[in-house]
């Protein structure tokens, strides 16, 4: 027994001997050290340069010395929330509305507000316009800094290039149909049938609903997980009335629409087509496939190319909406445990403006990973592979063109946000705090039949019930009822 | 002639069909990786490739200088990390297996707790990181799990299992504790400690989380965490490259058959151990279900 106390005694007192030492680890002196949690792609070889490259040219710049963390995407969320909790000392950080949840980062104090800090770098405030730093403000201010992309949402049906001319379906009548969402619906409808009776097969489609409202006019306030949504057309008396999307006339129509197109055997009747489509490889045979893109934007054809392996065009145009989310989708923030938020900002600027420093961040070293072929293009080696998704670090606008992009890629982003009309819900932002509980049952009642029904691989009339009852019971009514309390004290403070 | 009962064809019939199941995935696998992308494309997975090719392993021989480093680590570690956990566990296990040990009780019950409560992740990342300072040490990615609470019961067992009278023979004889613990005790616990060692190699082998959490630099990481980079890359930027409204990376990923290649070439050599171990693991594993 005596033994054991004074084992025990000696653990303690080693334990106590090590906590202090390390615990003092911290220093107030102003460090020049930037550490930047960055996307990793598992396929570069030469990150290691790269980074050794930018370091000396951010430093004889800006004399900030930055450490980049790579974080694979898939992970980052994770890493952040051990790393959060933790205060583990952090500088810049992505994040946005899908990865790294903006409003809850916010809502925990893990970001600093940069109202003041962006006093001192002019450059970048000013070459950001307005409504994307509009976009971003939570409570009044603003968190974090939004990389300029791609921002109104408008979503469009798309079908491969090809069976335009095989079906003899005149493509320009098709685009210059308007309307409400019954007449794009009702033009996917017509494709769908004109496609079945010359193939004989059901096509591929994905979600519609989820994700894509703008085809239904209405916007999701709390993105597809949580009823709360407004309706464009309702808000031109300048009132603004939040719905519970679900209940709505649009979102029933639409699942009886699709549950008969699964009936009738025009689409798939799984959630997820894992069939290898015909067609592919010969552009003389119909490829059985309807595409809803969520966000129509240039160069979006070489995204449904990389992932549907076939060259699109667009079948229905509906409206662009410039939406919070949109804007809040790709943003850098600064942690509240960087030691110097100025420098960091300032590092931020420098790669939303320096032409130069975004490109060598983006492509990689000029002459290793990619050789210019003009004034702003350029073409990627085989090898050594780098590269780092452009959104996820600032302004794409300065990215060098692809040579799949077209010369005018940029400008033509720019122009569709300028143009896009502005959500009258721009710059609201909600808070979840008061109705945590129902906002998690209303999710995992939606994550339990909004796919089921969006893919109409069950029986609409019993499921749509269950439902409805179940988003009841978990208190859907009071998410829509605190949403709208939310907005109406904004509309008080615009 | 040996009477052939129902119960003699059924059973094996089951078994077989069951292995087949548990093996067909992996056949997929490895015949996929054969396959060349225009096949896939025109005719889909198959377990006679259509247009086979080398092209995957090719591409991996001449390209796979991160998945070669990564190799390498994930042995070094493994080897490594299986040495040291299984001198750490035996010992702690014989240890505790001796009833005359003082702090038997305490010790004993001192593990079995960390096996009811754990700090979770935010209390291992502080401890790890912040005062071990592990982060970027390769110690990291097996200090952390090559001991486990479970297995050092199970050797506990194995060690109890040798009668206490032999060691006190071996006292009489004149062998000093160390002599007896590696000349009687670990010959004698030989099926327990192979089990174990398999066991501590698996969990190794298959490890990323620790190489994702602590390891902050990217040609430091280890084959399992590779192929999960790569693969959460690819459904990511699949599921979200709408969200994010950017251009994606996913056609710049390795196509179908390089991640099949990878998948094959990760899994080969856990399963060219395993036939080593196999004759010990069934033993080993039910060791502590007879108590005698």
């Amino acid at each position: 027994m005596k033994k054991t106390k004074k084992l025990l005694a000696l653990a303690l007192a080693a334990v106590m001997a090590v906590i202090p030492l390390s615990g003092c680890g911290g220093n107030s002196d102003k460090s020049e050290t930037i550490k930047w949690y960055i996307f990793d792609n598992p396929n570069n070889t030469n990150a290691k340069q790269v980074y050794e490259e930018l370091n000396k040219k951010i430093y004889e710049k800006i004399g900030a010395d930055v450490e980049f963390v790579p974080i694979i995407s898939g992970n980052y969320e994770a890493k952040m929330q051990v790393l959060n909790a933790t205060a583990e000392q952090m500088d810049i950080v992505f994040v946005s509305n899908w990865l790294n949840n903006y409003y809850s980062n916010v809502a925990k104090n893990t970001l600093l507000p940069l109202d003041d800090l962006l006093k001192n770098t002019p450059d970048l405030y000013n070459t950001i316009p307005d409504y994307f730093w509009e976009g971003v403000k939570v409570n009044g201010k603003i968190y974090a800094v939004p990389n300029q992309q791609i921002a109104a949402r408008e979503a469009r049906f798309a079908i491969p290039e090809q069976n335009a001319k095989l079906l003899g379906i005149d493509v320009d009548e098709f685009m210059s149909r308007t309307g409400d969402y019954k007449t794009y619906l009702g033009a996917a409808d017509e494709y769908l049938r004109l496609l079945n009776s010359k193939t004989n097969t059901y096509a591929k489609l994905g979600k519609i609903w989820a994700d894509g409202l703008s085809i239904f006019d209405m916007e999701e306030v709390l993105g597809s997980l949580l009823p709360g949504a407004i309706r464009y057309s309702d808000t031109e008396d300048g009132t603004i009335e939040i719905i519970n999307q679900y209940k709505s006339d649009e979102f029933k129509y639409y699942i009886n629409l699709r549950r008969q197109w699964v009936e009738e055997g025009l689409v798939q009747p799984e959630v997820e087509d894992t069939r290898t489509l015909p067609g592919l490889t010969d552009e003389n045979v119909i490829i059985p496939a309807l595409h809803r893109v969520n966000v129509w934007k240039p160069g979006v054809e070489d995204d449904i190319l990389s992932s549907e392996k076939y060259m699109a065009i667009p079948l229905v145009k509906t409206e662009g909406w410039l939406t919070s989310g949109g804007i809040a989708a790709t943003m850098m923030g600064i942690s509240s445990t960087s030691k110097n938020p100025e420098l960091a900002l300032k590092v931020l600027e420098l790669v939303n403006t320096d032409k130069e420093i975004y490109n060598l961040l983006v492509y990689g070293i000029e002459g290793v990973n990619y050789v210019k072929t003009g004034e702003n293009r350029i073409e990627k080696t085989e090898s050594p592979v780098y590269s780092v998704e452009s959104w996820s670090v600032g302004n794409v606008y300065n990215s060098y063109l692809l040579p799949a992009q077209a010369d005018d890629t940029w400008e033509e982003t720019k122009k569709i946000n300028d143009s896009a009309m502005r959500s009258p819900l721009l710059g609201f932002n909600p808070t979840m705090d008061n109705i945590k509980t129902e906002v998690a049952a209303c999710s995992s009642a939606l994550s339990e039949f909004l796919e089921v029904l969006d893919f109409g691989v069950v029986d609409v009339e019993t499921a749509y019930n269950d439902f409805i009852n179940k988003l009841d019971a978990a208190g859907a009514d009071k998410i829509i009822a605190e949403t709208q309390a939310q907005v109406d004290e904004w509309l008080k403070t615009k | 002639m040996k009477k052939i009962t129902l119960s003699k064809i059924i059973i094996p019939i089951i078994l077989l069909t069951v292995s087949i199941l548990c093996v067909l995935p992996f056949l997929m696998i490895v015949f996929t990786s054969f396959a060349s992308e225009e096949g896939l494309m025109q005719y889909g997975y198959s377990f006679f490739p259509h247009l086979p090719t080398l092209k995957s392993y090719e591409y991996i021989m001449s390209n796979g200088t991160q998945l070669w480093s990564a190799y390498g680590l994930t042995i070094f570690v493994t080897v490594v990390g299986t040495f040291l956990g299984i001198i750490f566990m035996t010992t702690c296990a014989y240890a505790l297996s001796r009833d005359d040990f003082k702090l038997k009780k305490f010790l004993s019950f001192f593990i079995y707790f960390t096996m009811l409560f754990s700090g979770g992740t935010v209390a291992s990342y502080i401890w790890i990181a912040r005062y071990l300072k592990l982060s970027n040490n390769i110690v990291v990615l097996f200090l952390p799990i090559m001991m486990s609470a479970y297995n050092i019961f199970i050797l506990r067992v194995s060690c109890k299992s040798i009668p206490y009278s032999l060691i006190e023979c071996a006292k009489l004889e004149g062998a000093g504790e160390w002599y007896i613990f590696v000349r009687i005790v670990v010959p004698l616990a030989k099926t327990g400690i192979a089990t174990i060692a398999l066991l501590t190699m698996f969990t190794l082998w298959n490890d990323w989380y620790n190489s994702m959490m602590y390891m902050d630099t990217s040609d430091k990481c280890t084959l399992q965490y590779y192929l999960v980079k790569i693969l959460d890359s690819i459904t990511f930027a699949k599921a979200n490259a709408s969200a994010s409204g950017g251009l994606s990376q996913a056609s710049e990923l390795p196509d179908e058959g390089v991640r099949m290649a990878i998948c094959s070439l990760a899994a080969i050599p856990m399963l060219c151990v395993f036939p080593f171990f196999q004759k010990y693991f069934v033993k080993g594993i039910t060791v502590g279900s007879v108590k005698g």
